[in-house]
């Protein structure tokens, strides 16, 4: 049996690529019928994102075949000339193949290195593939060891641990500051894309008590009613700056909205309680000197973005530590695999034998004349012992883990086979 | 019969100096948990890796068992409770009061770091312990003491209240450093590995209401022993003077804290004053003289 992987990703193709070559969801079912036909190709596996495309198979037949098949199909299936698909493929066969699809599952080949929906994705494909009955056991048994690989390098290395985009390191600081963010009352100046994106991640952080402030007040009352929180007019900032715990600002205006005096005044309300301020806005919206102010932490959209670059670097150190599990999980896999393999041989082989005496057994049964009950039970009982005999030391043999003896076996077992439905 | 007194005399010799030499290995071996426990719990929070807490943990545990026997083998061993004179009772019971505030708070707010903070305290006063062994006299001017009640209350209580000062002291350190990371936008690794803010205040905060509550109780008892005995509050001895001051300087805190709202950097600052005013009274107070000579 080999596994073998077709794909392309962000990392050899460009998104019109990507997005002519995407199997979308409801068209799965046809896709994986067509490209599992149980003939070359026994199990398979789709997974298809935005970022990459991926065809994962199980199939006896040499990998060579199997790729050209599955180019073959992903070119029919999108009626494109396989010349002009091929140059943005990638194809793995064997360990490579298992090590690709660990690194994707643990989000090694990502674009965003570490993010943690690729596995989500894979999974999702797995399930719908055992859904259409396009997974066997080997797929099924590389599957469930991927998914534990990749909760296995999300434990032990800091690969997802910190935050790589500017939202989600404002909510890392404000962790960091505040612990949870559920008691916490956060005010969002601002009604544009950026400050909705950057709220939306505080609310699914946890943050419940959400305030949306802007210059037009239905703009915020807007954005209010689509993320459950209050719409406040701008008049209104000085009062909800001393109440609130977080500020998140994202307005353009002329002049700084928050100069450090107006945040002085606020903190004299608030009795030194913690405030923290952060300005994603580009002209900045809060004047720097607020920074100096006791018990007040303000960041700019450069120090956040300070913030993601050193923890992209430390994720790329984490990498290699990610890469080093996974070059033993893969070793691991190949070895339970090669054992699974085993194991089904000896079987099979030790059936064959058993079967092959109990017909000669049945074809010479007449010639033997009456037998008493014992005297049967004596004659199968000699036969199965004869049969155990001979085939222990050929099975012994296969315990060794040499290859090349395995692959004689394997041939000697078919050639008897073969012999016997002569 | 006249034999007696000398044979009780001799066997006792002999029983004391077998408590002795367990005392002394029980310290020792506290001495080697707190010191696993020291280094574990430093590496844990400077590695690139991320550790498992168990070493430092379970050290800690095993070193307060030790050190609980320490303290009732030596009980057994001077016959009152273990906490005057000595700079190594008190030391090893200072040990013992951080490492046990330290669990409590590690099991309420699974906060690793702070054993890396405490760690080094808790490994000074255990080595302080051991490095000057007991004599087995009390100073001859609190003898007389021993007897009554209020003793064992006054003592017990104002090394725990100092106990509880010690954790605010480090859990201020911990606020500032962070405070400084993030207010000059530069983050260690180690500053992702520290409780926040919040938490380190609450800790803090609590550390500085429950200190205050056992040193003012520690105090009264302390000055009810004086009055029993001798008819008066206060003898103008310097330690006196120094519990003053410091009980002032919390109670500021206290009051500031609720008044207009000290939080964090203010109070951790004032933390690291009284810290040291405590550390004076425990080490400086010994150059004075006076009734509290030690």
């Amino acid at each position: 049996m080999t596994i073998n992987l077709v794909g392309l990703s962000h990392k050899t193709a460009p998104i019109e690529i990507r997005e002519r070559l995407a199997i979308s969801s409801d068209r799965l079912e046809d896709a994986l019928t067509s490209l599992v036909d149980h003939e070359s190709v026994d199990e398979g596996i789709i997974l298809s994102t935005c970022n990459r495309v991926e065809l994962l198979t199980a199939s006896e037949q040499p990998p060579d075949r199997i790729v050209h098949r599955v180019n073959g199909f992903l070119s029919e299936y999108h009626q494109l000339p396989i010349e002009e698909i091929s140059p943005y493929l990638y194809t793995h066969s064997h360990q490579l193949a298992v090590r690709h699809v660990f690194r994707v599952a643990s989000s090694l080949d990502s674009m965003v290195l570490g993010e943690a929906q690729i596995l989500g994705q894979l999974k999702d494909a797995y399930s719908r593939a055992v859904e259409f009955g396009a997974v066997g056991c080997v797929l099924n048994n590389l599957m469930q060891r991927t998914f534990a690989v990749a909760k296995r390098v999300r434990t032990e290395t800091g690969i997802g641990t910190s935050a790589v985009s500017v939202s989600h390191a404002a909510v890392e600081l404000a962790q960091k500051i505040f612990e949870d963010l559920e008691d916490k009352r956060i005010l969002l100046v601002g009604a544009g894309e950026m400050a909705e994106l950057a709220l939306k991640y505080f609310q699914t952080s946890g943050a419940t008590d959400l305030t949306v402030t802007s210059r037009t007040i239905e703009h915020a009352q807007s954005l209010a009613d689509s993320l459950e929180a209050r719409a406040i007019p701008l008049s209104a900032l000085d009062d909800e700056l001393a109440r609130t715990d977080v500020v998140l600002i994202s307005v353009s205006a002329q002049s700084p909205i928050l100069p450090s005096s107006r945040v002085a005044a606020a903190m004299e309300r608030r009795k030194g309680r913690v405030l923290l301020l952060v300005d994603i806005s580009v002209p900045r919206m809060l004047d720097p000197q607020a920074s100096n102010l006791e018990n007040v932490f303000a960041f700019d959209i450069d120090d956040l973005q300070a913030v993601v670059e050193a923890n992209q670097r430390e994720r790329e150190r984490e990498a290699a530590a990610a890469n080093s599990i996974i070059e033993k999980e893969v070793s691991v896999f190949f070895m339970k695999l090669r054992s699974m393999n085993q194991g089904a041989t000896i079987k099979e082989f030790r059936d064959e034998m058993s079967r092959m005496a109990e017909m000669e057994f049945t074809k010479r049964r007449r010639k033997l004349g009456t037998l008493s009950p014992e005297q049967e039970e004596v004659v199968r009982e000699m036969i199965r012992s004869i049969t155990n005999k001979l085939v222990h030391p050929v099975l012994a043999k296969l315990h060794d883990n040499s290859p090349r003896d395995r692959h004689t076996l394997q041939c000697l077992i078919e050639d008897v086979q073969e012999n016997h439905r002569k | 019969m006249a034999k007696l007194p000398t044979l009780a005399f001799a066997s006792q010799a002999c029983v004391e100096s077998v408590w002795i030499e367990m005392a002394s290995l029980l310290l020792l071996l506290t001495l080697l948990s707190y010191s696993i426990g020291l280094f574990y719990s430093i590496v844990i929070l400077a590695a690139k890796r991320r550790m498992v807490f168990a070493i430092p943990l379970s050290a800690s545990i095993i070193g307060l068992g030790l050190n609980t026997v320490w303290i009732v083998v030596r009980a057994a061993q001077v016959g009152r409770v273990p906490l005057l004179g000595h700079s190594q009772e008190l030391f090893s019971f200072l040990a013992w009061a951080l490492v046990l505030y330290f669990l409590v708070t590690y099991f309420m707010y699974r906060t690793k770091a702070l054993a890396a903070f405490l760690f080094p305290l808790v490994f000074l006063f255990l080595l302080v312990a051991w490095l000057f062994p007991a004599e087995s006299r009390p100073p001859a001017m609190v003898e007389g003491v021993f007897g009554s009640w209020l003793f064992p209350l006054h003592t017990v209580l104002i090394l725990l209240s100092y106990a509880a000062f010690f954790v605010m002291f480090v859990v201020g350190v911990m606020y500032l450093i962070q405070e400084r990371e993030l207010k000059s936008k530069k983050f260690s690794f180690v500053f992702f590995r520290m409780p926040s803010l919040k938490t380190c205040d609450e800790i803090g905060s609590r550390a500085l209401h429950l200190g205050f509550v056992l040193l003012t109780l520690g105090m009264l008892f302390g000055m009810l022993l004086y009055e029993k005995r001798e008819g008066r509050f206060w003898h103008n001895d310097p330690k006196e003077f120094i519990a003053l001051l410091t009980w002032a300087l919390y109670m500021g805190i206290i009051h500031n804290r609720l008044l207009s709202g000290w939080r964090g950097r203010k109070a951790a600052f004032f933390s690291i004053v009284g810290f040291s005013l405590i550390v004076f009274s425990l080490v400086g107070a010994r150059f004075f003289g006076g009734f509290h000579a030690f």
